[in-house]
C-alpha cells in the first residue's frame, strides 16, 4: 500500500470506520502521532498522567468530528479542502501534502481539547486558568493583561476630563520647552511617522538609530516618571490618564508645522512629505 | 509640593469582559505553544511603561505596517525553506473528482462557505466564511469565522453555534466582495435569518458605531485599546489570511466598475443615486419616500476620510436626526486626524465637536444632527453643509 492510498480511500468513503483495516490502521497511526506531538507541545511544563492520553483511534475520531460541520456530504467539505491542496502547486508527494494540511487541523483539535476538556481530563495537573494579573509572554513585569483592559472614563465627569486634557496640554508645552534638540528630533520624527532608522533622521540628529532609539525610550520614560513624581499624591490611575494625555498633546504639538521652524524641523517635515508621496 | 489633578473618576470594566479576555488569551497562548513558536515576540517598543508603549505604538506602528511586516515575514520564511521538491503528482482527473467536490454555485446571502485552498494559500486552517448581507449590486458582505471559541474584540460575535469552527464570526474582518469571488468555495451550512441579522447588527456596531442591542452586549468580545495587545497580532494574521482572496475579489470589482463605466449612466446607477447626482430637486423628492436615498456618501466632506450620512433609525424618511459617520484607515496617520475633533456646520446651526476614536484599525467619529433626514438630503445636495476641524484645546 503506498502512502497516499489510505488517504485516497478515506477521501472516497464517508468515514474511516468504513475503510479497510489497513487504511484505518494507517489513519489512526497518523492521528495518534500528531495528537501526541501537539499534546506534548501544549502541555509542556506540566505533568500529564498516562490516563489523560487517548488512543490513536479516538484521536482520529476527534479529528473527523472536528472537520465535520454536518453529517452530510456538504458538511464534510473539509475533505475537499484537504484534497484540494493537491491542486495548488504545492511541493511534495500527494501524501505529504494532505498529511501536512491534516496535521494543521489536528493542531486545532488538540487546542480545542486542551482548552475545554484539559482541566477535566487532567485534574490537578492542568495549568490553572490564566489570570489577568499575569504578565504576557516575553513582556516586562510591569505590563499585565489587566493593562489591556483598563477602566473607562466616567461619562458624568466629562467636564473634569476636559480639564485634565487642558492640564495635559499645559504640561506638554512646559515639557517640550525643557527638552534638548536631539530629544525633540526623535519625538518629532516619531510623531511624523518617520522611522528612526531612516538615514536622513540619523543625519539630522547626527547619531545612529540605536542611539536615537535609546534616546526616545529614555525621554519618554523620564517624562512619565516626572508626571508620577509631580502628582505623587494622586491616584495612580489618574496619573496614568494624565501621562497618556500629555503624550498625546506632545504628539500633536510636535506634528504641527511651525511658523518659524528650526532647520531640523523643516528637514523632518519635508522628509515626512517625501515619504507620504 | 505635589500637584493636583481634576476630580476625575473611572468606571471599572465589567467582570464578564475581563473573564472573556482571559479566556481568549488562554486560547491564543495555547495556539502559540502548539505552533511551536518559540521565537520570542520582540516587543516593538518599551514595555516597561505601558503608557509609553501605548503612545509610541500609536505614533509609530500602524496596523497596516504590521500587516506588511507579517506578509514580508511569510515571504521570508517561504524563501528560506528547504530545497524545492518536485511538485506533487496528483491523482488523475477521475480520482480527483471523487476526492474534491465541485464548487457550489450560486452564491447567496445566508450561506456558510469554505474557501478553496486556491483562495487561501497562506492559511494554516480551512477558512469558513458567512455570507451575511447583500451589499452593492451583485456583491455580498462576508466575514470569516475565528479559529477560537471566544470573541476577541467588540467586532467579534459569538454565534451560539457549537461546531468548533463556526462559533465566533470575525465581523471586524468583514468585506464586500462580488458574488463571483466566492464561486471557488463550497457551501457547508446555512445561517438562519436571525443569524444574518445578528451578524449585520454587530457589523453596524463595529463599522458605524451603532449601539448594540442589550441582548448582544455580552455576545461580543472586550474592547481593544492597547497598541501592544496580542489581539492586534491576531488581527494582522487574520487579515493576511484573506490577502489573496481579497486581491482576486478586488480585481473582479475593478473589472465590474470598468464595465459599469462603459454602460449608459441610467443603466449603471441605481435610480436613487441617479436622482441624487443629476440634481433633481431632492427637497421635493424627499417627500416621496421612494426617492429618498437611505445612505448618502459624503466622502468630500472631510479630506482623507470616507463619510456617509444616514437617517437615524429603521425608517430614515421619518427620522428627526442624521447620523454622519466618518471613517479613515490608519493612513491618514494620527497626525492628520483632527486632534480637537470635527464640527458640522449648516446654514442654521452647527454641532458640538466630535472626537475621533481608533477602533478596529480605523479612525471613526459619529455625529448626530437634529435635522430631518429629507432636509438633510437637500442640504447635502446643495452643498450647504461643511465640516470644520477643531484645533486641540
Amino acid at each position: 500500500m503506498n502512502d497516499f492510498a489510505p488517504w485516497q480511500e478515506w477521501g472516497e468513503r464517508c468515514a474511516a470506520d468504513l475503510c479497510s483495516e489497513d487504511t484505518q490502521a494507517a489513519l489512526h497511526e497518523f492521528a495518534g502521532m500528531k495528537w501526541s506531538l501537539y499534546l506534548e507541545r501544549g502541555t509542556r511544563g506540566s505533568e500529564i498522567p498516562g490516563s489523560g492520553k487517548i488512543s490513536s483511534r479516538e484521536a482520529w475520531q476527534r479529528f473527523e468530528n472536528y472537520c465535520w460541520i454536518k453529517p452530510t456530504r456538504e458538511g464534510k467539505s473539509t475533505k475537499s479542502y484537504l484534497f484540494g491542496q493537491l491542486d495548488v502547486g504545492k511541493e511534495g508527494t500527494p501524501a505529504d501534502i494532505v498529511r501536512a494540511s491534516a496535521s494543521l487541523i489536528m493542531r486545532s483539535v488538540v487546542r480545542d481539547f486542551l482548552r475545554h476538556e484539559g482541566p477535566l481530563r487532567f485534574p490537578g495537573h492542568a495549568k490553572p486558568a490564566l489570570s489577568l494579573s499575569d504578565v504576557p509572554p516575553n513582556s516586562s513585569e510591569s505590563l499585565t493583561y489587566e493593562d489591556l483592559l483598563r477602566d473607562t472614563r466616567d461619562p458624568s465627569k466629562e467636564a473634569e476630563f476636559r480639564e485634565l486634557e487642558q492640564l495635559a496640554v499645559k504640561e506638554a508645552v512646559e515639557i517640550i520647552a525643557g527638552l534638548k534638540e536631539r530629544q525633540l528630533i526623535v519625538i518629532t520624527a516619531c510623531a511624523l511617522g518617520i522611522a528612526l532608522s531612516n538615514p536622513e533622521v540619523e543625519k539630522i540628529a547626527g547619531c545612529k538609530k540605536s542611539v536615537l532609539s535609546e534616546e526616545l525610550k529614555k525621554t519618554l520614560r523620564d517624562i512619565e516618571k516626572g508626571i508620577h513624581k509631580d502628582y505623587a499624591e494622586e491616584d495612580v490611575r489618574g496619573r496614568i490618564e494624565l501621562a497618556e494625555e500629555v503624550f498625546r498633546a506632545i504628539h500633536n504639538i510636535c506634528s504641527q508645522p511651525k511658523n518659524q521652524p528650526e532647520m531640523w524641523q523643516s528637514r523632518l517635515f519635508s522628509l515626512a512629505t517625501d515619504i507620504e508621496k | 509640593m505635589s500637584k493636583k489633578l481634576p476630580a476625575i473618576r473611572f468606571v471599572p470594566r465589567p467582570d464578564w469582559q475581563k473573564k472573556r479576555l482571559a479566556e481568549w488569551l488562554e486560547e491564543w497562548n495555547l495556539e502559540q505553544k502548539l505552533r511551536g513558536d518559540t521565537e520570542s515576540e520582540t516587543p516593538s517598543q518599551d514595555r516597561h511603561f505601558p503608557v509609553i508603549g501605548a503612545v509610541v505604538g500609536l505614533m509609530n506602528t500602524p496596523a497596516l505596517l504590521r500587516t506588511a511586516d507579517f506578509a514580508a515575514d511569510i515571504v521570508r520564511r517561504l524563501s528560506s525553506a528547504k530545497a524545492p521538491s518536485p511538485p506533487a503528482v496528483s491523482p488523475d482527473g477521475e480520482a480527483m473528482r471523487k476526492l474534491v467536490r465541485e464548487f457550489d454555485r450560486p452564491v447567496a446571502v445566508g450561506q456558510v462557505r469554505l474557501l478553496s485552498p486556491e483562495l487561501t494559500p497562506d492559511s494554516d486552517r480551512p477558512v469558513f466564511i458567512a455570507v451575511f448581507g447583500e451589499w452593492d449590486e451583485a456583491e455580498v458582505l462576508i466575514a470569516p469565522f475565528s479559529p477560537f471559541s471566544v470573541p476577541a474584540t467588540t467586532g467579534e460575535w459569538l454565534t451560539g453555534r457549537t461546531t468548533p469552527v463556526l462559533q465566533v464570526l470575525e465581523v471586524w474582518n468583514a468585506r464586500s466582495v462580488p458574488n463571483a469571488a466566492l464561486e471557488e468555495s463550497w457551501r457547508v451550512d446555512a445561517f438562519t435569518d436571525a443569524e444574518c441579522k445578528g451578524a449585520w447588527h454587530v457589523f453596524e456596531h463595529d463599522a458605524f458605531g451603532k449601539a448594540l442591542d442589550p441582548e448582544f452586549e455580552q455576545q461580543v468580545g472586550p474592547p481593544l485599546v492597547h497598541p501592544e495587545d496580542p489581539r492586534r497580532r491576531y488581527q494582522d494574521e487574520e487579515v493576511a489570511l484573506l490577502a489573496k482572496f481579497q486581491a482576486s475579489a478586488q480585481s473582479m470589482q475593478g473589472r465590474r466598475f470598468d464595465e459599469d463605466d462603459s454602460a449608459p449612466a441610467a443603466a449603471a446607477a441605481p435610480e436613487l443615486q441617479e436622482a441624487f447626482e443629476t440634481g433633481e430637486d431632492l427637497a421635493l423628492a424627499a417627500s416621496e419616500k421612494e426617492l429618498l436615498p437611505e445612505i448618502v456618501r459624503v466622502d468630500d466632506l472631510l479630506a482623507g476620510f470616507q463619510g456617509e450620512a444616514t437617517g437615524d433609525g429603521c425608517a430614515p424618511s421619518k427620522a428627526s436626526r442624521l447620523r454622519l459617520t466618518f471613517t479613515g484607515p490608519e493612513s491618514p496617520r494620527p497626525m492628520e486626524v483632527p486632534a480637537g475633533g470635527v464640527i458640522i456646520v449648516w446654514p442654521t446651526g452647527q454641532t458640538e465637536p466630535s472626537s475621533f476614536t481608533h477602533r478596529s484599525g480605523r479612525w471613526r467619529t459619529e455625529i448626530r444632527l437634529s435635522l430631518p433626514w429629507p432636509e438633510m438630503v437637500s442640504l447635502l445636495r446643495e452643498k450647504k453643509i461643511r465640516s470644520e476641524t477643531v484645533p486641540p484645546a
